[in-house]
This record gives C-alpha cells, structure tokens and sequence, in this order.
C-alpha cells in the first residue's frame, strides 16, 4: 500500500494538471488554444494551414462568426506570402468578428466608440483573398472608447 | 531575540510544504492569473469563471490590470505554459522526493513528454493550437528547473 500511494498521488496530479490545460482550451476554434502569432512567432507556425477561410466558408450571413488574430495572420501570410498586423491599443482586442469594417489605415488611430469607419485597400484585399467580406475588430469592454491601429510590415 | 526570530523564520521557510508553495502553487497561480487577465475571454476557463459566478469580477480585474499590448506575447502565450510544465513537474519531485528508481523517472518523464509532446504534437499537426519554438524551449528550461530546484529546496527544507 505503501508502495501504491506515490503512484495514486501522481495519478491526481496528473488529472489535476490536466483538467488545468484543458481549461486553457478556446471554445470557439474546435479545442484550438488562443494562442496568437506575433511579430515574433515563428516561419513554421506561420505556415500552418489557414482555418480562417474554412470557417468563413461555413458561416451563414447571419452568424457573427469569430476568427482569432492568429488565424487570420496565418492564413495572411499563407495566401499572401507575408504577414499582416492587426493591433488595438488601450483595450484587449483578441477577437475578431465578422460583420461590419472597421479597419485602419497606416499610423491612424480609430475611436471604435465613434463608429469611424476607415477602410485600408490592402487590408481589404487580404480580407478578400480570405473570403470575408468585412472585418471588425473589437475589445472586451464596449463601455470604454479605445483605438485601434494596424500597421503593415 | 531577533536573532532568535530570524532563525524561527528560516526553520519555517524550509518547511516542506512551504517548498510545496514555492515550487507548485506559486507558479500555478501566476500561470491562472495570466490566463485571466491577459488571455482571450473565449478560452473555456472563463465559462467556468461564469459557472462559478466570478464573471463580472474577472472583467473587474482584466478593466483594471495593464493592457495585453504593453506585455511581451511570450508573457503571455509562452510563460503560463513553462509555469504549467515546472509546477508538474516540481509535484512529481516532491511526491517522489523520498523515493527513487525507475517509477519515480516514469513520471517526472511523463511531465515532460506531455509538455514538450504536446508542442512537437502542434508542430506535426496532430494536437490543436500553434506551435511556438519559444514555448518548446521556455517548456523545457521550466522542467529541467524544477526537477534541479524542487529536490535541492527539498533537501535544505528537510536537513
């Protein structure tokens, strides 16, 4: 019995670890984590094949599908052969819908509280090129205004 | 006196179970605490956050801690899995401090093959989520340390 109880404790930690990395899953990418690519990230995560024109396929004009920074960065850059960047300012972005343009042009900031709409030709045309009409970026909190910006590179 | 109460100090600092603390709950807080206020909102961890009633708190927190940008991406995407794979296998070397043999490198071993399998199984294609050399790197100086340190601490806390 002696012997036994190393391996039982194990066993819950194992379970107890485990149930903690599960917990760290995204329930919007099919068990995917939210794990996004950076400026930084790797050429072979880069290279993953895209789900975000996959998704985009398989949504009907009424859903308000979510696609995450990292997908559309990698699809980006496996369509286009480079990267884009996607980044607001001030608030916590990390999803991305589906439905009305809300994209910025070079250095410019947008007030997402003021409902600008500024639209960027090359940012459009990837977002094409992906299937998707239109792309908003958004935070977690509406009730604060906040900026978002992009930059290419 | 003081040097009486600095020696109950460190008599309770190498306590086992502060090693515990130190080694397993430290590091697994701080990942739980980056998953929560620096991850995205649509992980499953904040379903059950929204089980539990603790919603509207969390977003409290997320409102009032700095912006995601102003952090590096490997804080926050990299780190809490390195936190992940030392608190695990900082457990296994404490629950197998006092013991040795091959059971005991099975499951310090099994730790690090689901930390670091699980990058190589993204690299292939055959686990979900994205494969970050950095992670496979923070992921294997996280288990090699914890399985220098927890022993080592472990060692002081029990001499």
């Amino acid at each position: 019995m002696r012997n036994l109880k190393p391996h039982i404790l194990s066993l819950i930690a194992l379970v107890i670890f485990i149930f903690l990395a599960v917990g760290s899953q995204d329930t919007n990418r099919s068990g995917s984590s939210d794990q996004t690519s950076s400026s930084t990230a790797s050429p072979k995560s880069q290279s993953s094949p895209p789900e975000a024109p996959r998704q985009a396929r398989q949504l009907s004009p009424e859903e308000r599908a979510r696609v995450s920074y990292a997908k559309l960065y990698q699809a980006a850059y496996k369509k286009l052969g480079r990267p884009i960047s996607v980044q607001a300012t001030g608030e916590r972005y990390d999803v991305m819908e589906l439905s009305s343009a809300l994209i910025t042009e070079g250095s410019h900031t947008l007030d997402a509280a003021r409902s600008d709409t500024v639209e960027c030709s090359e940012c459009m045309q990837i977002i094409k090129k992906l299937g998707f009409k239109t792309l908003t970026i958004r935070g977690t909190n509406f009730d604060e205004s906040w900026d978002v910006a992009h930059s290419h590179f | 006196m003081a040097a009486l109460t600095t020696s109950n100090a460190i008599s309770w600092v190498r306590h086992p179970f502060i090693v515990f603390v130190a080694h397993v709950i430290i590091p697994t807080l701080l990942g739980a605490t980056i998953y929560t206020c620096w991850r995205s909102t649509t992980l499953l961890v904040f379903r059950w956050y929204d089980i539990a009633g603790l919603t509207g708190m969390v977003h409290s927190i997320r409102n009032v801690v700095p912006s995601a940008h102003a952090l590096p991406c490997w804080f926050r995407f990299s780190l809490p899995d390195a936190l992940w794979v030392y608190s695990f296998t900082a457990t296994m070397c404490y629950i197998w401090a006092d013991r040795d043999g091959v059971w005991k490198r099975v499951w310090t071993g099994a730790v690090v093959l689901l930390g670091v399998g699980g990058e190589v199984g993204q690299a292939v294609g055959v686990v979900p989520g994205t494969f970050d050399f950095v992670d496979l790197v923070l992921c294997v100086l996280a288990g090699l340390a914890a399985a220098f340190a927890t022993p080592r601490s472990l060692r002081r806390a029990c001499a």
